[in-house]
This record gives structure tokens, C-alpha cells and sequence, in this order.
């Protein structure tokens, strides 16, 4: 078995590991909010204000103290191993995470369980390609394919997760590595149905767009979402970097206050506890009103936000989901009362929107799409879901320009690189840096004396000749010189010299292709693919530098 | 992978599989807390919905939904409360997730059917109501079955779909056990459906086990009335008039007396009634004649002579046949054959009550009873 092969089996490893933890994890929570809100929370009202605070305080306290590499966005730990520590996670996050977050959502905080389980895969996989003693190539690319089979076990969409990877931490399609990552997240998604059942995360009702005038109210639903997600962004990370800054209030009183007020809300609207599964799939299922939805909205965030802000333990996976299934449904209720035409009922509208504030805060758009598209088995959805996240994460890029987690590293003193901008930056081709026209190719007939001359003139060391039509070569001002030295001034360069083949470049080549080839070659010739023989020009080293703005007295 | 030597590996699988085995158990308990719960508030969902506090069972229906979504009896326990309380859009987003989970559910194709019925999307409903008769019932199959079968009636009824009723009513009395109360709805749903022959076949049976029935009686008495047998509806008709009055009965008896009096082919219906005889018949059919013409002088000029200008031509033919027509009824002698001018009179009153399309422009107070005896001469 080779390398390649090992690799992929312990991707499979991984992935069953990090099923079976994140299945555990999941009954985990479910067991502690049985014992603690759905159960005496039942009995006294009091008790139900109490437990978010007791449960974010003590999940605080515990990571704070014993588990400090538990802290923090998941997703932003896995990019530090990937970019900064070669792929290693204290196998203590993995504990920390798994008992914190059970504790913290387990009583009612409004969190998700999602980027605990991101990072408990992460921390599987690292342990095991510690175990393992893997090159460090493979060890840093070993975080992300625990990262995708966490998540795809906790959220039980294998092509969710693979997406969510490779636009959030990842941003490479490195067929090797996508290889890995779908393995891992398919047994992930695999072990954890076979424990927890098919089902996806919501019974999800039959979708139709019942008129095409729906997509006008799909897109106000997407240019909502998106305002909301970028002063989401602004309020959450302000409120962060004040309890940062701030010192009056003891860090381990400020997730108690957060929980606090969770309970109070709770008490009378229990919908925003925990992660709010349930909560959306009643949506789903026209169980509310358009107010009342919008209420839930607008509450989650709030809630939500100041639990991410002081540090309570858990994800923001599903609390957006909810956020944009409920602004979703409120909007869709709205429209289906004043729409002069005939829309659908709101749950259609929940459905479409559970992406659409994921994609204006995570700024990931093909997770966002293919998560609803997952979720609902549906393809007539795909064309709303389509307009309303693509407005969303437009308007919210166009207002805040840094994700919500890049401002968290950035508070946290990392200096991760923005997987956006890596996605979206162009890198430079050979036509960027190139010398267009013939100025530093001679023809074939050109003496050593004509060469010596012109390339005396234009300041030139090296230079192409053409071979008859059959390519070039290169030669040095050097050469010609001693050419010259040998009495050869009269005899053709090609003649006089002996050929040295070059390889030929084209336009549209990475610089950074170009680059390595440069080494071996001072001057290039680039020429039509189409039309192999037809030079379009030169590049140089000195071309390349000036094209990344490099000054030639700094080399 | 260089440290992957076998000793480790098995470690790992060991590892795997004793973490396999301790989520089973972990898995197993939850489970088993899981559906308790979920059982407890479907039971009190139950409770609330018996007592008709139908916003409660939907809370709880909807409480057990979230401890096991899949669950079937859960979801229509959820949708029937949801229906109960009107709440028919939210109903029928349900009934339709249920369908897809089982198509052959007898008690959602139903509720499906009502709710498609209500919404005039008959086509629908009629499918619905197939496979709601045709599907799986879980409690007490033959009893929802005939109800389902009986709503399905009703609603076809309402529909004027009369030929699927029909049929429906058909495979209803092969299918269900006989049932005197059931039969008689259904004979009479056979005459409502324009079926007097299957009328008669169901009705007949019961009339004659319960004489002293007066609907039941004088629904025998329409259908025979609506087969063209007069007399025999006319004796049915006068046996519900002696047993209970009934001003439609009434009329139907007054209107199978006219044609009993006035058809010349009059069969008796029994022994005690006398034979018509030549004399009689060729009397009653110079009536029929006379009706016959004057119906469509009538017809032909409803305003008499204070009608202000010319009469339409008519066709050589009506004139023709008028010509005859009035020539047999001027012939006030005894005839040489009473049976040869009686069949010439009813030949001509055919003729001319063939023409009456052409004559009268805007028919209306039909002779109900001389168009029954001519649709018996013409047979």
C-alpha cells in the first residue's frame, strides 16, 4: 500500500472516529437539556432563568482553567493548525470542547453544536496523525479532514461539510486533499447515521415556487439577511472587543450574565434555547406566525451574539441557521398576507432563508447553497435559495468587509489569512509580467557582430535566436563576446555558438509556473498556444520582478 | 504513516471498536429516554384531543414530533388535531408529507379528500376518496370503509357525477354486507342518479319486506314511474299516499293517472282491471290526436288572433302532417277498423309531435303526460 493509500485509510479513520465522539457529543447535550431545561426548567420558572447561566458560567470556568485550547471559534483553531502549528491540536481541545459545549448548549445557551464537533474532528485527526508520525505535508492537511468529518457528523450532510471545508478553511481544491476530506466526512456522515438515524437535522415539507414573483420577495429576503448579518458582524465583534478590553466585571461573571438573560427571554419565548432544531423544524412546518418569527430572529441574535462575545462555549453554525430561517419565515408570512400575487406559506420561506444569513456571516456561498439544497432534497429550490443567499453575502460583504471569525482571530492575536480574499485574489500570469514584441530576439541569419551591436545598445545580457523556424535558443552577451574574441564575427550567431533550447511559456501560465522555469533559463520566449511558432514576447526575471512591484535595487 | 506498525493499528481497531460498542450502549439508553418521552406527550396529546382541547394535542403532538420526528402515528396525530381545530392549510401540509411516507394510508387519503373536496378540486378528491376506500385502515377497516364509501357517494352526488355514482353504488351493494338501511339509501341515490332500473332492483326487495314503509314506497313508485311503467307506479304511488301524505307523491300519482287515462296501449297491471277494448283505445287515441294538435296550434301561435302580423311559413312537411292531422280528427263517424284508425291516429300524432322542434321556437308548459304516452307509441 502506498503513501497515498495510507493516507486515505486514515482518512476513513478519522472519519469513524470523529462519527462515533460527535454522535456521543450529540446525546451528550440532548441528555443534559433533558435534566436541566426540558426537565426541571418545566417545573419552576425560576430554574429555567438559572440554568443558561449556571451552565455558560461553569462551561466558561472549565475551558478557562482546564481546557484553555477549547477556546475559541473551532474553525479558526483548525485554520491555526493548518497555517501556523504544521497541523497540531492539543488533543485536550477535543475534551475541552466536547465537555464545555455539552454543559453550555446542554442548558440552554443559544449556540450550536457544530464547531465543537469541527474541532473535535480536527483534534481527532491530529492526535491520530501524531500517532501515526505523519510527514508534515500531511500533518498539516490532516486538521481539515477532521474538521469536515465533525461537522458532517453533527450536521449530517456529507457535501455540506466537504463545501464548508474547503471554502472556510481550506480554499484549496488540491484533488489529493478533497479526496481525504470527502472520505473522512463520509464516514462521519455514515457512523453517525447509524447511530442517530437518515434523518436530516429538519423534516423538511415539500418545496414549490408557486410564482415567479416569489423571487422578487427571495431576493428582499436575501437584501434583509445580509444587512442583518453585517450589523450581526459589527454588534458581536464590538461587544467582543469590549469584554476584551474591559475589566470590571470579572471574565467569569460576563457568560453568567449572557445566560442570564438567556433565561429570562427563555422563560417566556423557550424557542431561543440551545441550538433551535426544533424550533425551525415547527417553522418549517407553519407552526408560527410571521411575527412571532421575526421576534425569534430578533432575539437569537441578540442572545446569540452576546454569548459568542463573552466567550460562552459553542458555535455559531446553528444559531445562524436559525437566524435566517426565521427572518425567512417572517418575510415569506409577510408576503404571503400582502404579495398582491400567490406565494407560498412561510415554512417555504424558512427552508430558503436558513442559508442565507449563514452566507452573509460565514461568507461561504456554495456551503450556503448546498446546505439548503442538501437539507431539502429538493432542485426546484436551488433557483430562490440561489438569489436570496448570493444578495446576502453582496450586501453583507459590501458593508462589513472581514467575516465575523477573521475579526475574532484578529482579536485573538492570529493573523489567519482571509480564505475570501485567497479565493477570490487573481493570481499573476505570464502576460502580466511579459515584454510584448521581438526587441530581445534576433532571426536565425544574425551575426555575432549584429548581436554584439544591438545588444550592446538595448543594454541587454541575454537575448533569443530563432533556430530556422524550429524555435529558439538563448545567448549571453558573454558568449558573443568571446565569439567575437575568436575572430566569428561575421559567421551567423547560430553558427557561431552552440544552441541552447529553451522551453517555450504562454500567456495565460501562473507567474509562479513561469518562475520555477526561470530558474534554469535567464529569457523565455512566449508564444500562441494556438500557433506554437508565433512569438507573442519575452520574460525575464527582471519582467517577473517588476510585475510583483519589486525594485530592482532591493534585489 | 511511518509509524504505522501492526501493533498500533490493532491498537486503533481495538480502540474503534470498544468506542463502537460504548456508543451503542450510550446510543441505546438515549433512545430508550427518547421515545418515552415522546410516547408521553403523544399520550397526552391524545387526552387533550378526546376532550376536544385541540390547541393542547397540537402542542404535545408537536412536543413528541421532536423527540421522534419519524414517527408516523405521531404526525397524524399532530395533522388530525390540526384538522379538528380548522386549521386546514396546516392539515394539509402534513397530510402530504404523510402520503409520501405512506400512500396507502386509508385514514389520510381521506382527510386529503375532504380537504380537496373543500377546496373544489373534485378531480382530486375523487382520487383521494379511490384510495382512501381501496387503503389500509388501522382500526375498525369495514365500518371507515362503508363511512368512506358513503362520504365518497354523497360527495359525487353533490358533484353531479352521475355515471361514477352510479358505478360507486354499483360495486357498494356487491362489496358491503346487505344492510336494509344501507340499500334503501342507496336505491334511492340510484334515482337521484338518474338510474331507475338499479332503483327498482334494490327498492323492490325492501318494499316488499317492509309494505307499510311510505318513502319507501313511493320512492318505488318514481322508479317505476321513471321506467314507463305507469300503472305500476301509480298503484305504489296510491299505497305511500295511503300511508303518509306527501304533496310531491301527490303530484307524481296525479300525473301517472293522466297517462294511465290517456295511453291507447295501456297494459293492465292486475287481474281486477279491465282490458281496454277497441272502442276505448280508438277514443284515446283521437284524444291523444286532438292534445297532439292543439299543443302545437298552441305552439305555433301562442298569441291567437291578436297577434299583429304574418305567421312564419312552415315547412311543407308540418304542413303536410297538420293537413292529416286534422283531416282524422274531423272524421266524427264510427270507423270501419277501430284498430287501422287507431294506430293512423297515433302514426299521425307521432308525426306531429316529431315536428314540434320546428314549430314551436320557444317551447315551454310542456303536455308532460301526452310526451310519455308519445315516447311509448314511438317505442
Amino acid at each position: 500500500m502506498g503513501e497515498t493509500q495510507r493516507f486515505l485509510l486514515l482518512s476513513i479513520i478519522i472519519g469513524i472516529f470523529a462519527g462515533l465522539t460527535v454522535v456521543c457529543f450529540h446525546i451528550s447535550i440532548e441528555f443534559f437539556s433533558w435534566a436541566t431545561v426540558e426537565g426541571l426548567g418545566n417545573r419552576s420558572w425560576w430554574a429555567l432563568v438559572l440554568w443558561p447561566a449556571v451552565g455558560g458560567g461553569v462551561a466558561y470556568f472549565l475551558t478557562d482553567r482546564y481546557f484553555p485550547a477549547a477556546r475559541g471559534s473551532g474553525v479558526n483553531s483548525t485554520k491555526a493548525a493548518l497555517y501556523i502549528s504544521d497541523g497540531y491540536v492539543p488533543f485536550s481541545s477535543v475534551l475541552g470542547k466536547y465537555v464545555s459545549s455539552t454543559i453550555s448548549i446542554g442548558t440552554g445557551n443559544p449556540m450550536g453544536p457544530e464547531d465543537p464537533a469541527l474541532l473535535m474532528g480536527s483534534g481527532i485527526a491530529s492526535f491520530l496523525g501524531r500517532t501515526f508520525r505523519l510527514t508534515r505535508d500531511n500533518m498539516r492537511m490532516i486538521a481539515p479532514i477532521g474538521a469536515a468529518a465533525g461537522i458532517g457528523a453533527a450536521f449530517n450532510t456529507p457535501i455540506t461539510a466537504v463545501l464548508f471545508v474547503m471554502e472556510e478553511v481550506v480554499a484549496s481544491w488540491n484533488a489529493g486533499v478533497l479526496g481525504s476530506i470527502v472520505l473522512s466526512a463520509v464516514s462521519a456522515v455514515v457512523v453517525s447515521r447509524w447511530y442517530l438515524g437518515d434523518d436530516p437535522l429538519y423534516a423538511v415539507p415539500q418545496f414549490a415556487l408557486t410564482n415567479y414573483t416569489e423571487l422578487i420577495v427571495y431576493a428582499l429576503m436575501g437584501i434583509i439577511s445580509g444587512y442583518l448579518s453585517a450589523w450581526f458582524t459589527q454588534f458581536a465583534a464590538s461587544v467582543r472587543e469590549l469584554v476584551r478590553t474591559t475589566k470590571r466585571i470579572h471574565v467569569y461573571l460576563l457568560p453568567v450574565l449572557a445566560g442570564l438573560l438567556v433565561g429570562v427571554i427563555g422563560v417566556r419565548v423557550p424557542e431561543v434555547f440551545g441550538a433551535g432544531y426544533g424550533a425551525i423544524d415547527s417553522a418549517l412546518h407553519d407552526r408560527y406566525l410571521w411575527q412571532f418569527l421575526l421576534l425569534l430572529a430578533a432575539l437569537k441574535m441578540v442572545t446569540t451574539s452576546l454569548c459568542f462575545a463573552v466567550g460562552t462555549p459553542g458555535g455559531m453554525f446553528a444559531p445562524t441557521l436559525f437566524i435566517g430561517a426565521m427572518i425567512g419565515g417572517g418575510v415569506g408570512g409577510l408576503a404571503h398576507e400582502y404579495w398582491p400575487f400567490p406565494t407560498s406559506t412561510a415554512g417555504a420561506y424558512v427552508l430558503v432563508g436558513i442559508g442565507t444569513f449563514f452566507a452573509g456571516l460565514f461568507r461561504a456561498p456554495m456551503t450556503s447553497i448546498f446546505m439548503v439544497f442538501e437539507i431539502s432534497r429538493s432542485y426546484v429550490i436551488i433557483l430562490p435559495v440561489m438569489v436570496a443567499n448570493v444578495i446576502a453575502l453582496l450586501i453583507s460583504r459590501t458593508l462589513q468587509h472581514d467575516s465575523l471569525l477573521q475579526i475574532a482571530a484578529r482579536q485573538d492575536g492570529l493573523d489567519l489569512p482571509s480564505v475570501e480574499e485567497q479565493r477570490e485574489s487573481s493570481p499573476l500570469s505570464v502576460e502580466d509580467a511579459m515584454q510584448v514584441g521581438s526587441g530581445r530576439v534576433f532571426p536565425s541569419s544574425t551575426t555575432v557582430e549584429t548581436a554584439f551591436n544591438r545588444m550592446s545598445e538595448q543594454e541587454l545580457t541575454t537575448a533569443l535566436i530563432g533556430v530556422h523556424g524550429k524555435g529558439w535558443s538563448w545567448v549571453e552577451l558573454e558568449d558573443i563576446s568571446k565569439a567575437i574574441e575568436k575572430g566569428q564575427s561575421a559567421d551567423s550567431v547560430w553558427k557561431a555558438l552552440s544552441v541552447r533550447a529553451v522551453v517555450r511559456l504562454y500567456p495565460d501560465l501562473s507567474l509562479d509556473s513561469a518562475m520555477r522555469v526561470l530558474a534554469t533559463y535567464p529569457i523565455l520566449p512566449v508564444s500562441s498556444r494556438a500557433n506554437p511558432n508565433l512569438l507573442l514576447g519575452t520574460l525575464t526575471l527582471e519582467d517577473v520582478h517588476k510585475a510583483y512591484g519589486i525594485p530592482e535595487d532591493t534585489l | 504513516m511511518v509509524g504505522a506498525t501492526p501493533q498500533l493499528l490493532v491498537i486503533v481497531f481495538v480502540a474503534m471498536f470498544a468506542l463502537f460498542v460504548g456508543t451503542g450502549y450510550y446510543n441505546r439508553a438515549f433512545n430508550l429516554e427518547r421515545e418515552a418521552r415522546a410516547e408521553e406527550h403523544y399520550r397526552l396529546g391524545r387526552t387533550f384531543a378526546d376532550y376536544g382541547y385541540f390547541d393542547g394535542a397540537i402542542e404535545h403532538f408537536g412536543d413528541a414530533l421532536l423527540y421522534d420526528r419519524g414517527k408516523f402515528d405521531y404526525r397524524l396525530g399532530l395533522t388530525l388535531a390540526l384538522y379538528e381545530s380548522g386549521r386546514y392549510q396546516e392539515a394539509e401540509l402534513q397530510l402530504r408529507q404523510l402520503r409520501t411516507v405512506d400512500p396507502t394510508r386509508a385514514v389520510v387519503n381521506r382527510l386529503l379528500a375532504r380537504l380537496a373536496s373543500g377546496n373544489g378540486r373534485g378531480e382530486e378528491a375523487i382520487q383521494y376518496y379511490r384510495t382512501a376506500i381501496y387503503g389500509r385502515w388501522d382500526q375498525n377497516p369495514e365500518q371507515n370503509r362503508l363511512d368512506t364509501r358513503l362520504e365518497f357517494v354523497d360527495f359525487l352526488e353533490a358533484q353531479g357525477e352521475s355515471l361514477q355514482l352510479v358505478g360507486e353504488l354499483v360495486s357498494l351493494l356487491r362489496d358491503e354486507p346487505a344492510d336494509d338501511v344501507l340499500a334503501k339509501r342507496v336505491g334511492l341515490m340510484f334515482l337521484d342518479a338518474g338510474s331507475p332500473a338499479e332503483a327498482l332492483r334494490t327498492l323492490r326487495p325492501l318494499a316488499a319486506a317492509s309494505p307499510r314503509d311510505a318513502s319507501l314506497r313511493g320512492a318505488l313508485g318514481k322508479a317505476y314511474f321513471q321506467t314507463g311503467e305507469y300503472g305500476l307506479a301509480v298503484l305504489e304511488l296510491q299505497a305511500a299516499i295511503t300511508l303518509s301524505s306527501d304533496v310531491q307523491v301527490q303530484e307524481l300519482l296525479a300525473e301517472a293517472n293522466e297517462i294511465v287515462s290517456l295511453d291507447p296501449n295501456y297494459l293492465r297491471v292486475s287481474r281486477r282491471e279491465p282490458l281496454l277494448s277497441p272502442r276505448q283505445r280508438f277514443t284515446r287515441s283521437r284524444e291523444v290526436l286532438r292534445r297532439t294538435t292543439a299543443y302545437l296550434d298552441y305552439c305555433y301561435n301562442p298569441l291567437g288572433d291578436e297577434r299583429i302580423g304574418p305567421l312564419p311559413p312552415l315547412s311543407p312537411e308540418a304542413t303536410a302532417v297538420f293537413g292529416a292531422a286534422r283531416a282524422a280528427l274531423a272524421e266524427t263517424g264510427r270507423p270501419a277498423d277501430y284498430g287501422e284508425a287507431t294506430e293512423r291516429n297515433l302514426s299521425v300524432a307521432a308525426d306531429l309531435w316529431a315536428t314540434r322542434s320546428t314549430i314551436c321556437t320557444n317551447v315551454w308548459n310542456e303536455d308532460d303526460a301526452l310526451g310519455r304516452v308519445l315516447q311509448g307509441v314511438a317505442r
